[in-house]
């Protein structure tokens, strides 16, 4: 019930406000009457977007933007919700009584083919919510990215509340995420909108993504678009690369660190004709020092080596677009026993490409339109997108005595068709192919035969949205079969609706669906002596998925108050259960019997009391059962709460930044331990962790400073009997807090600017 | 109760560092004016935001593409509004004094 409370108050508080609220669009009215507006519509990748259609909402008044991307309008006395359309691109609308007259628009459409959003960049702030897109989605810039400026993907979300990122044991470092509560494997991972990060790659992939390669990474909560698979359950997360038709020149990155890691990261981007770019991005990276603070004769932190290199085109030509991509990685992991008694390691070799074409039609009509003028037709667009993807990937393992060797290919294929009728509708639909061949060995139990498997699954899906002034609805379905587990039906519904023009609503219901790869996924779990058995019959995991948000923007004296309440709730209908309960020296893997649900209820606020201040308080409460041999129970190592507070400050001039996180980890279960001869507690503590950073930046260049785990709290004896790596009760799993105490580091950033123009 | 203080201490260094960027134009030295710029895209302005913040003297700025201005917060005993156009002079861009903001008012 305390999601009514919160939503009552939230209520008052509105009505509190209308007064205010009333003068506020009174003035606003007043001093608009007259006013011009203008601005630039620009896609993702930062190119100028000509041919949008621009108009008031339910009006044909309005304008097209020109060649260059820009456009201007007069005012509209009685409307000020501004439609944004274009075929290619996903529409969107912008309620202008929240900008101010002599604010000039900036307004990121974003391609048909990826996350809807639209981001309006008035403000420098890191973190942006969309306020229009159908998707509870949020984006992390490289602002944002850059205020916890430590190392890859896996510590890009230590500012963030939705996403916690935790170690999965105490022995090889591989971390993992949790959203609403649920684990990383039900989050879809995507590079650049493509699947990614699947099967093999999930236990250690979140750090095969540089953090100074990437550009911006966007979080979407619950199942999201039918486009890009089956496979979101707890959400959808995107990491978009740097991108060679907008990057600096050259940029080099250096950082080094108290545990002994160094970094180098360096891009280089090359515009080489009007229609042609590429780009090469470097990143090698060593840890040197043998870390064992706790003295208890393991390394606090493996050591990881890594290498990882990447080229990438871009290429323009009328209503064409071509992006390609390679990229090559190799990873050297080591850690275990200082003196070598008891050794982990793991050796990882990976391939990647992508190649995207994207055709657009209907742009010269839209030209045309922009020539006669203000007044014109809205022509029916289209958009044809075709992406291929390829991964192979080569793993080796060794836990001790024991071996594990993966290797997955994968070749991915996905085509989309966008049309739109009129204002209003907007019909995506397409067909997809995935191919995965997983083939694994383990040296120590005896595997059931079908945990190396290949399996085909073509798809096709149908997307309708409909969009008119402040609601957003869409209704996606898919039908795919899979050659190992059949056929099946995703059914995924968005509707978004402003009730006012300072709350909005969104709600979504849908399907997610994936095949379990319990090896690969669960590979740190070989750190532990506990016997692994994986039930013969394991079916596909399925889900749905129900989201609700509320979004508030409230104006506190000038300033805006962002509130955002949501609630997700995950109930299963198949799930593969890892028990580690029923017997303390094994860990089951079977179907789920009965019921398994994850309930995430969350509040956050923003506001910018001082100029160049942000506040960001949150707070989350997780209910995640499962049942496990025929009990529901609590699901373990998961936090029952989770508060943080961020705040940040940057000088006049974005000469000084100041970044300082808390972490407010609430406790919860362990693992039941054995009830005769107990090695370790029922129930883990709450914990804090706070990091904090100072960043200087110079005129071409900037150095970086910051300490992570400022209080230096560190899981007291991680490692259950760690006398006898190779007796029954070792067990590095049991893992809920860090490894490894205070730390601090240096970085330097420099870089040469693209010439403008 | 060790997380509590520690909390407070960061707290009070952000207050603290927020204060002192805010206070320290607190001599009669500052002057605010706003010039006119031959600016014409993006790309210009965060040309000019990143140049024009290094040059000695230079306080405060805000730029708006709309109007073509840049409103420049600067110590006179650094620097001068003839120094601040043969900065932007040297990134490529014409500009002139249009006004100058009274005293107390600061750029926004």
């Amino acid at each position: 019930m305390p999601f009514l409370c919160v939503f009552k108050s939230f209520v008052n508080q509105i009505q509190k406000m209308k007064k205010q609220l009333i003068l506020l669009l009174y003035l606003f009215f007043v001093t608009n009457i007259f006013a011009q507006i203008s601005g630039y519509v620009k896609d993702k990748s930062m190119q100028a977007v000509p041919g949008v259609n621009i108009r008031w909402a339910g009006t044909n008044e309005g304008t097209v933007s020109d060649a260059d991307g820009h456009f201007r309008l007069n005012t509209s006395e009685d409307n000020n919700i501004l439609v944004f359309s274009n075929v290619a691109y996903n529409p969107d609308s912008i309620d202008i009584s929240k900008i101010e007259k002599q604010d000039r628009m900036e307004v990121i459409l974003d391609d048909a083919i990826s996350l809807s959003e639209v981001t309006i960049t008035k403000q420098r702030l890191g973190k942006i919510k969309s306020r229009t897109a159908v998707f509870n989605v949020e984006t992390l810039n490289t602002h944002e990215l850059r205020k916890a400026a430590c190392c890859n993907l896996s510590e890009s979300f230590e500012t963030n509340a939705s996403v916690d990122v935790s170690y999965s044991d105490a022995a090889t470092g591989a971390k993992q995420i949790k959203l609403l509560g649920l684990s990383g494997t039900y989050v879809q991972m995507l590079t650049e909108n493509i699947p990614n990060l699947r099967g093999l790659s999930a236990a250690y992939g979140m750090g095969y993504i540089p953090g100074p390669w990437m550009e911006s990474i966007q979080i979407s909560k619950g199942t999201a678009s039918v486009k890009n698979g089956y496979e979101a359950i707890a959400g959808q997360i995107n990491v978009e690369y740097k991108k060679p038709q907008n990057s600096d020149k050259v940029s080099l990155n250096l950082f080094t660190s108290s545990t002994g890691r160094t970094e180098v990261n360096a891009d280089a981007a090359v515009k080489l004709n009007e229609k042609l770019a590429t780009s090469v991005l470097l990143h090698a990276s060593d840890e040197f020092l043998t870390l064992d603070e706790n003295k208890d004769g393991y390394m606090d932190l493996p050591m990881v080596k890594q290498y990882n290199l990447a080229n990438r085109w871009y290429y323009k030509n009328n209503g064409y677009i071509l992006q390609a991509f390679v990229r090559g990685l190799s990873e050297k992991r080591t850690g275990g026993r200082t003196d070598d008694s008891y050794k982990i390691g793991v050796n990882t070799e990976r391939y990647e490409f992508f190649v995207k074409n994207g055709f657009l039609f209907g742009e010269d009509e839209a030209k045309h339109n922009h020539e006669a003028g203000e007044e014109h037709e809205h022509h029916n667009q289209s958009s044809l997108g075709i992406i291929l993807n390829g991964t192979i990937q080569n793993q080796n393992a060794r836990y001790g005595l024991k071996n594990y060797d993966g290797h997955q290919n994968n070749l991915y294929a996905n085509l989309i068709y966008d049309a739109s009728f009129g204002e209003y509708h907007k019909i995506s639909t397409g067909a997809s192919f995935n191919a995965d061949a997983i083939d694994e060995k383990l040296a120590v139990n005896i595997l059931p035969e079908n945990l190396s498997r290949t399996e085909y699954v073509p798809g096709i899906f149908a997307e309708y949205t409909f969009t008119r002034k402040a609601l957003t609805a869409m209704a996606g379905f898919r039908a795919d079969h899979n050659s190992v587990y059949g056929t099946f039906i995703t059914p995924r519904f968005h509707i978004r609706y402003n009730i006012l023009d300072h709350v909005h609503l969104r709600a979504s219901a849908g399907k997610g669906y994936r095949s379990p790869n319990v090896l690969a996924e669960n590979n740190f779990l070989l750190a532990s002596n506990r016997k692994l058995n994986i039930a013969p019959d394991l079916k596909m995991e399925n889900a749905w998925n129900y989201g609700f948000t509320v979004h508030g923007f409230i104006p506190v004296f000038g300033k805006e108050l962002s509130l955002m309440g949501e609630w997700f709730y995950t109930d299963f209908n198949n799930q593969v259960v890892i028990d580690m309960d029923t017997d303390p020296h094994a860990v089951n893997f079977s179907n789920l019997q009965g019921r398994s649900y994850a309930s995430s209820f969350q509040i956050e606020a923003n506001i910018e009391p001082v100029k160049g201040l942000t506040v960001t308080l949150a707070h989350r409460m997780n209910d995640v059962k499962t049942t496990i041999n025929e009990n529901l129970r609590e699901k373990p190592l998961t936090n029952r709460t989770k508060s943080l507070m961020t705040l940040s400050y940057q000088s006049p001039l974005r000469k000084w930044q100041y970044d300082f996180t808390t972490q407010f980890n609430g406790g919860g279960r362990l693992p039941d331990p054995d009830s005769n001869r107990p090695l370790w507690e029922r129930e883990f503590k709450p914990f804090t962790i706070m990091n904090a950073q100072i960043t200087r930046n110079f005129k071409t260049w900037s150095v970086y400073g910051g300490a992570e785990n400022i209080t230096g709290f560190v899981q007291k004896n991680p490692i259950i009997d760690i006398q006898n790596p190779f007796g029954t009760d070792f067990d590095a799993s049991m893992v809920w807090g860090p490894m490894h105490g205070r730390t601090f580091y240096l970085g330097f950033r420099w870089a040469l600017a693209k010439s403008s123009n | 109760m060790k997380t509590k203080h520690l909390v407070i201490t960061f707290v009070a260094i952000f207050v603290l560092a927020t204060n002192l960027n805010a206070q320290s134009g607190k001599s009669n030295s500052k002057k605010t004016v706003v010039f006119d710029v031959s600016m014409h895209c993006e790309s210009c302005q965060k040309k000019i935001e990143k140049n024009i913040a290094y040059e000695k003297g230079v306080k405060d700025m805000a730029v708006k593409l709309e109007d073509k201005t840049v409103t420049i917060k600067f110590d006179t005993l650094k620097t001068n509004e003839s120094k601040l156009i043969s900065a932007f002079n040297k990134l490529g861009y014409e500009a002139k004094v249009v006004e100058t903001v009274p005293a107390k008012s600061t750029a926004k």
